[in-house]
């Protein structure tokens, strides 16, 4: 039952405050108020963070003008308007509650003025809110026709403005502490990486303090993508995972989705003998801050790096790692965004279905940082990887063990090693083995046990040669496969499970190179013998294991 | 009061064969259409596969997927259709040991048919509800991809949800 006797008046001025601190940063608030200038289709926006004098560095006032298609008189009274109609809002905008401009405004400062002028009029209109003559008059007053300032006039002449809008932030609250210097840096950040793809499709320019144009950073470095796919990495060229971007559905009955799209940045360690690697580190930004999700509505970013908690910021393997999804006004309605739209939450079935489609993505993207950490190791010749501090127990112990055969009847053991020697050519052949393996195997300081990247037809093991005078029987093994990736890598250093592993599988190689020197007949079956194994394993850890291992599932 | 009675029909009895499968269940459950992709080389091919999915005590995986994405109950879950693709003759998709390509086949189809519920000629929305793991090195594999094409095009062909 509704009562009658209940107040009908809203309490605005308690509602305004509870507006007014929504939890706009000094950024957040400036760019909401920005990207009004963007959907007015501005050419030029130009931002100026003013402090009090040269002296003090505290800022007073921000003053945003635009050259943009500008308002009438009706129109600058709707954008000061508390819960403007929704109809004056457009599809492509940022816009979505109508308290965009007095939420962000009144979060930094006491009064907000607009003046603006629509091009297809003549004259400037201007208004203003006042957050003490609404505390002082206990309503929402938009105060109108005003005549504009001096300094006002200036603005438009010193930005040859014939149509736009001016935003000024005046008496500014909260941030007269931040120092005009780290605003202007932050702004300029911001703006550069929020309105990236307006500056670089729409030719928009950006003007922070400054006469020179902001430059765009779009953290996927999608201009130097071209037709690069992750299957061809190499390490020193962004590529795409998908070949081309992937429509993942939010809502089956709007159809409303969310297009993904994954790359992989270049991989700095390989540039370290060029003296490249901070270079490279700094032009792709990477950093574990910046890892992640960039969640893009209608061309702006709203959420920058975030984990969406599919991977762990401190897995240093993605690195390199980033994804966009990109929202228009269609899922609105499906996700959760908050007023300042930086904060979003997606429906769970999405998040589910966004992880399995990723997953695959982020295993492949730490295989490929391994394999590059690999070939820096080959380039610079260091010890490779973490994996081989792994074996080197082992290979310490099993750098002298050679083929042996034994008689099962007598029980008489003889060396192999020398039907080895003088098989090695044929060998080598046999199990492809070029002259660039030896060398690489050189490099590994004649260890036994040597880990690969990935081994064909996804097989756990491979006799090789290699170590002492690359004359010996050694035993590859495949970082890629689950056993590898989730039993040995599990294993402490040089533990005595390591060590019986691999003197298992050097064994192994061992027997089948002792055979196959000789008579290669059962090549095949040694082949098979692998291929059944590696796949045998490969399944039992998926089927078995995957279940308990939430964390690494989620990577 | 009469005994409970239920009718099923199997388009053809090779589906019981043990043969490697990619099958996909769907059922419609007031205006919510639900859809399933999966992959099996059960003793009793998919109709051994099919028992699994529809468990009452536990609940299979299809009707816990169910539950999972809606608020019906099981009691709730009526017709439930399965189109299943013999990928036999590819020869790669048999055995124990080719279970990881099945299942890089299984994703690609997954998110094949995720991305058609987004299809204009879609009709009658549905949610795909099943969940998929699969190795990367296969996923991107060409004979994989193209497969998975001609099993898209089938299914397409087969499914309700664009008549």
């Amino acid at each position: 039952m509704i009562r009658d006797d209940r107040p009908k008046e809203l309490p605005i001025v308690r509602l305004l405050a509870g507006i007014r601190n929504m939890g706009y940063t000094f950024e957040s608030a400036i760019l909401d108020i920005v990207d009004n200038s963007v959907t007015a289709m501005a050419n030029n926006i130009y931002i100026l963070i003013q402090g009090k004098n040269k002296v003090d560095s505290r800022i007073e006032k921000v003053i945003i003008c635009d050259d943009g298609k500008g308002m009438n008189c009706d129109e600058v009274f709707n954008a000061l308007e508390l819960g403007s109609p929704e109809s004056v809002y457009q599809d492509n905008s940022l816009s979505k509650y109508g308290f965009g401009l007095k939420s962000a405004g009144l979060s930094q400062a006491n009064a907000i003025y607009v003046i603006s002028k629509h091009e297809e009029e003549n004259d400037w209109n201007k208004a203003s809110i006042s957050w003490k003559d609404i505390k002082e008059n206990n309503r929402y007053i938009v105060d109108e026709n005003l005549t504009l300032t001096e300094e006002e006039k200036a603005y438009i002449q010193q930005f040859n403005l014939t149509n736009g809008t001016i935003v000024i932030l005046d008496e500014l609250i909260k941030v007269s502490k931040v120092k005009k210097n780290l605003a202007v840096k932050k702004i300029t950040e911001k703006c550069a990486i929020t309105f990236h793809r307006f500056m670089e499709k729409n030719n928009l320019k950006i003007y922070v303090n400054s006469d020179d144009a902001i430059k765009p950073y779009d953290p996927l470095f999608c201009n130097e993508i071209g037709d690069n796919l992750m299957t061809h990495y190499d390490g020193k060229h962004v590529c795409n995972y998908f070949p081309s971007s992937y429509p993942l559905v939010i809502n089956p009955k709007t159809k409303s989705k969310a297009t993904i799209k994954a790359v992989l940045l270049p991989n700095p360690p390989l540039y370290e003998r060029e003296g490249l690697q901070k270079k490279i580190n700094q032009k792709y930004h990477i950093l574990q801050k910046n890892i992640g999700f960039y969640i893009y509505r209608n061309d702006r970013l709203i959420v920058e790096a975030t984990t969406l908690a599919l991977f762990s910021r401190s897995e240093p393997r993605l690195l390199a790692s980033r994804i966009s999804i990109d929202l228009d006004t269609n899922c609105d309605d499906d996700i959760n965004l908050d007023v300042k739209k930086t904060q979003l939450v997606f429906p769970e079935h999405f998040m589910e279905q966004l992880r399995d489609l990723l997953n695959p993505y982020f295993r492949r993207s730490k295989d490929l940082w391994d394999e590059m950490k690999i070939r820096k190791a080959n380039e610079l010749q260091e010890s490779p990887t973490d994996s081989d501090a792994l074996h080197s127990r082992s290979n310490e112990m099993l750098k002298g063990v050679a083929p042996v055969v034994c008689d099962p009847q007598t029980g008489d053991v003889k060396p192999m090693q020398d039907a080895v020697v003088n098989n090695i050519a044929d060998l080598k052949e046999q199990y492809g083995i070029d002259d660039t393996v030896i060398e690489e195997l050189k490099r590994k300081n004649k260890q036994r046990v040597v880990t690969v990247s990935e081994l064909p037809k996804g097989m756990l093991w491979k006799p090789g040669i290699g170590g002492e005078n690359n004359c010996q029987v050694i035993v590859e093994l495949s970082r890629q496969h689950p056993f590898y990736e989730k039993i040995y890598k599990k294993l402490e250093v040089g533990s005595d499970a390591v060590v019986i592993l691999d003197a298992f599988f050097l064994n192994m190689a061992m027997a089948e190179m002792g055979i196959n020197c000789d008579d290669n007949k059962y090549a095949k079956i040694f082949e098979k013998l692998r291929q059944s194994v590696s796949h045998q394993l490969e399944n039992f850890i998926d089927l078995e294991l995957d279940e308990d291992d939430d964390e690494d599932e989620s990577l | 009061m009469r005994m409970k009675a239920y009718e099923a029909m199997v388009a053809s009895p090779c589906i019981a064969n043990r043969h490697p499968y990619i099958y996909i269940l769907y059922t419609t459950i007031q205006d919510n259409s639900f859809l399933y992709v999966g992959e099996t080389e059960e003793h009793n091919g998919v109709i051994g596969r099919l028992s699994g999915h529809l468990n009452y005590n536990p609940p299979g995986t299809f009707l816990s997927k169910i539950m999972e994405y809606s608020t019906y109950q099981i009691e709730e879950v009526g017709k439930v259709n399965v189109i299943a693709f013999d990928v036999s003759e590819y020869q790669i998709f048999s055995g124990d040991i080719n279970k990881t390509k099945r299942r890089a086949l299984e994703y690609v189809i997954h998110f094949e048919m995720l991305k058609y519920s987004c299809a204009d000629e879609v009709t009658t929305p549905y949610t795909v509800i099943s969940h998929v793991q699969a190795q990367e090195r296969y996923i991107n594999d060409s004979k994989i991809q193209a497969i998975s094409q001609e099993i898209l095009q089938q299914a397409i062909e087969m499914i309700p949800f664009n008549k």
